[in-house]
């Protein structure tokens, strides 16, 4: 399943993170080195498939670990708003 | 010399022209600004103002403070005195028209700023041989001490408590002068303000200049370090000056602010009241090289 950033949700790279502002709840929020190499797959319209091999190519952590981060990632991602389904 | 029948009486002049925070300004109400000449953007006028509309917030004694939405117009009103602020006017009603003064040029301007898609923080800058120090805190945090001390070691002064910036990321130069409360020692002598503190009107930079680093005072930073990324901005958010949302793309430009501040800037962490000097030179010099 692919994925793509709602029209309320913006976000910036800043040094290797990202920044978000959810302009629907007028909230700020930031994702860390880990969080922003799945955040660009997924808003680049990557799956979660795609997000667990750039993760394990980029640092060295087993296929399971980054599974788990990136479902765990998503999921919240998912529940704030920060990312909807791209299918129609 | 012109000879004026006696039935012609020249009357004082009641608008005063000055800047503030890089805005023209003409004001019935008199601000204790170095007059200057120049396009006006904000007329201050005194007149009545009815603090109603859509109450934005108010504290817990809805005597202190205030803010409503009225249309295009910011209502606030602050210890009994009310203030109406559309981009262009600020129309004034009050009593008192020291407290008044005090509150327009600091906290009323943080909204007139924002009507004219200005964002502020809150934090005093300080200037030395073109590059500038921003120090940012909460009230007590110490970065009026820390700027005054860079003062003493001839610096100049740009801005005290807020802080707004130019297109090209300059800190604006604010009203001239620095407050302390009394109880700060004999260096602050003097005659407190409305708002119980001591003026005192320390050296200059009137243009703006580029910002060397920032320093956050905060008692989340246990000794000082560089901040990056999101760190960076969360703590940088935690100092926008006037927290309350009054104006349409303020979250929008509040989040360019910080990022452009994160991205280019360094910044630094620290304890409240924990810098020396020192420290502080030291900080804007590694940057600065």
């Amino acid at each position: 399943m692919s994925y793509r950033v709602p029209e309320h949700v913006h976000a910036r790279p800043v040094q290797g993170e990202v920044m978000i502002l959810d302009t629907r709840s007028n909230r700020y929020l930031g994702l860390n080195g880990t969080g922003a190499a799945v955040w660009a797959v997924l808003a680049g319209g990557g799956s979660n498939a795609d997000a667990v091999a750039d993760l394990t190519t980029r640092f060295e952590v087993t296929p399971e670990t980054a599974e788990a981060d990136v479902m765990r990632l998503l999921e919240e991602l998912l529940r704030l708003g920060l990312i909807i389904s791209a299918a129609p | 010399m012109v000879v004026l029948p006696k039935h012609i009486t020249v009357l004082p002049v009641c608008y005063r022209h000055s800047i503030l925070f890089g805005l023209g300004v003409t004001s019935e109400l008199e601000l204790p600004l170095r007059q200057s000449f120049g396009p006006a953007q904000v007329e201050v006028v005194f007149g009545h103002v009815v603090a109603e509309g859509v109450l934005l917030f108010q504290t817990d004694d809805p005597h202190q403070f205030a803010c409503y939405q009225q249309g295009h117009a910011v209502i606030v009103v602050w210890s009994g005195i009310r203030f109406e602020v559309a981009p262009e006017r600020v129309v004034v009603d009050a009593e008192d028209h020291d407290t008044a003064a005090h509150l327009l040029v600091s906290a009323v301007w943080s909204v007139v700023l924002a009507a004219h898609q200005r964002e502020s923080l809150h934090g005093s800058a300080v200037e030395h041989k073109g590059h500038t120090v921003a120090i940012l805190g909460a009230s007590g945090s110490g970065k009026s001490t820390a700027a005054h001390a860079l003062i003493k070691r001839g610096w100049r002064l740009v801005s005290d408590d807020l802080l707004t910036f130019d297109a090209d990321l300059r800190v604006v130069p604010g009203p001239p002068w620095m407050r302390f409360l009394p109880s700060h020692g004999d260096a602050w002598s003097g005659t407190p303000d409305a708002g119980g503190k001591v003026r005192v009107q320390p050296p200059v930079s009137s243009h703006p200049a580029p910002i060397a680093a920032i320093v956050i005072m905060a008692p989340e930073h246990q000794r000082c370090v560089r901040l990056s990324g999101t760190s960076a901005a969360a703590a940088l958010l935690q100092q926008v000056y006037n927290p309350l949302l009054t104006h349409p793309g303020q979250v929008h430009r509040r989040f360019d602010l910080v990022h452009a501040l994160v991205d280019r800037i360094p910044i630094y962490g620290a304890a409240p009241r924990s810098l020396s000097v020192d420290q502080l030179v030291r900080i804007s010099q590694e940057t600065i090289a």
